[in-house]
């Protein structure tokens, strides 16, 4: 049962990957913001699909006063939700998708560090150092590496 | 700043963005449920996006105006700007990246409520991430441009991927 769920952790990815992709795709053709747009508008006609079947099979439904009950502030991810797929996909039309992966993981991984900055011991401390250091550097080189093909590219 | 540095800050802003959108909906849906979540994050950013969509037309809209009245001879000149389009019209299916976005609440909500927990469902949809682009780029899949891979690209992948595992990992502790 393990090797499944890891399995479709992996495969979880790889349908990120995909969603971002298929917008990447539509940018080319019509632009960042109408791809945002279309993601969002079938992302939730897809879902409520789901939250209605679910709300059939009665799993787990929620009740109208606990939609009102939640901090307003926690229905803004849909706002910034927007924003990230209209910046997404505009990069991965221009750095390609591995670039766009490995940078936007790395601006999540480094602000979730900022988010919660504490510090329980010196070895949690050096080791998340280590991990933020990694991160820079692979961007780093990453950046490098750009810059040298085009050299190459324009010597050649 | 060139414009491959701005894309890459637009990319870390990118990440920005998505890591603080997962902290408010993760926070919602322990209110209600993952998808219920999730719905009104995909609805309230469609509205979002839809808002922002128009704008974005009636500016492009405005500028073109302006171009055309002060020199009608440039109109050729113009429509070269934005050749970053592709002129191609968009495929049917472009226009579903929302599906295998919904797709991924209902994965991620499985398999972080199983064993794994939630450090390993991040770092393995981190590998399958990589794998994925990987080959999208090699191949030139879904339109994106064809860049084969080669052995000197993995050294900052192996770097960025140790990072990450090392701050994830060391999190869930």
């Amino acid at each position: 049962m393990m090797v499944g769920y890891v399995l479709l952790a992996v495969l979880n990815g790889g349908v990120i990957g995909l969603s971002r992709t298929i917008n990447g795709r539509l940018s080319q053709s019509e632009g960042p913001f109408v791809a945002s747009f279309y993601n969002h508008l079938i992302g939730a006609l897809s879902l409520l699909l789901v939250v209605v079947f679910i709300g059939y099979l009665s799993f787990e439904s929620v009740a109208y006063s606990h939609v009102l009950e939640q901090k307003w502030y926690t229905y803004l991810g849909g706002v910034i939700g927007a924003l990230y797929v209209v910046v997404n996909s505009h990069i991965i039309t221009r750095i390609g998708a591995l670039k766009s992966t490995l940078f936007v993981v790395s601006g999540q991984i480094l602000t979730g560090v900022l988010l919660d900055l504490n510090a329980p011991s010196l070895t949690w401390m050096l080791i998340q150092f280590t991990g933020v250091g990694l991160i820079i550097f692979g961007v780093y080189l990453s950046m490098i590496q750009d810059k040298k093909s085009l050299r190459i590219k324009s010597t050649s | 700043m060139n414009s491959s540095n701005f894309t890459v800050l637009l990319a870390l802003i990118g990440g920005m963005l998505l890591a603080i959108m997962i902290k408010l909906n993760s926070e919602l849906a322990a209110g209600l449920t993952p998808v219920h979540a999730s719905w009104f994050a995909h609805c309230i950013g469609a509205m979002t996006a839809l808002v922002l969509m128009m704008l974005v037309s009636k500016v492009a809209q405005l500028k073109r105006a302006k171009t055309q009245s002060s020199s009608n001879e440039l109109t050729s000149d113009s429509s070269q700007s934005s050749s970053s389009l592709n002129s191609q019209s968009a495929p049917l299916w472009s226009y579903l990246g929302g599906l295998p976005g919904a797709l991924v609440v209902i994965f991620a909500s499985i398999t972080i409520n199983s064993e794994l927990g939630f450090s390993a469902t991040l770092v393995l949809g981190l590998l399958g991430q990589v794998v994925f682009s990987l080959i999208v780029d090699h191949l030139g899949l879904f339109g994106m441009i064809k860049k084969s891979v080669n052995v000197r690209q993995f050294l900052p992948v192996l770097c960025i991927c140790t990072g990450c595992l090392l701050i994830i990992f060391q999190r869930s502790q």
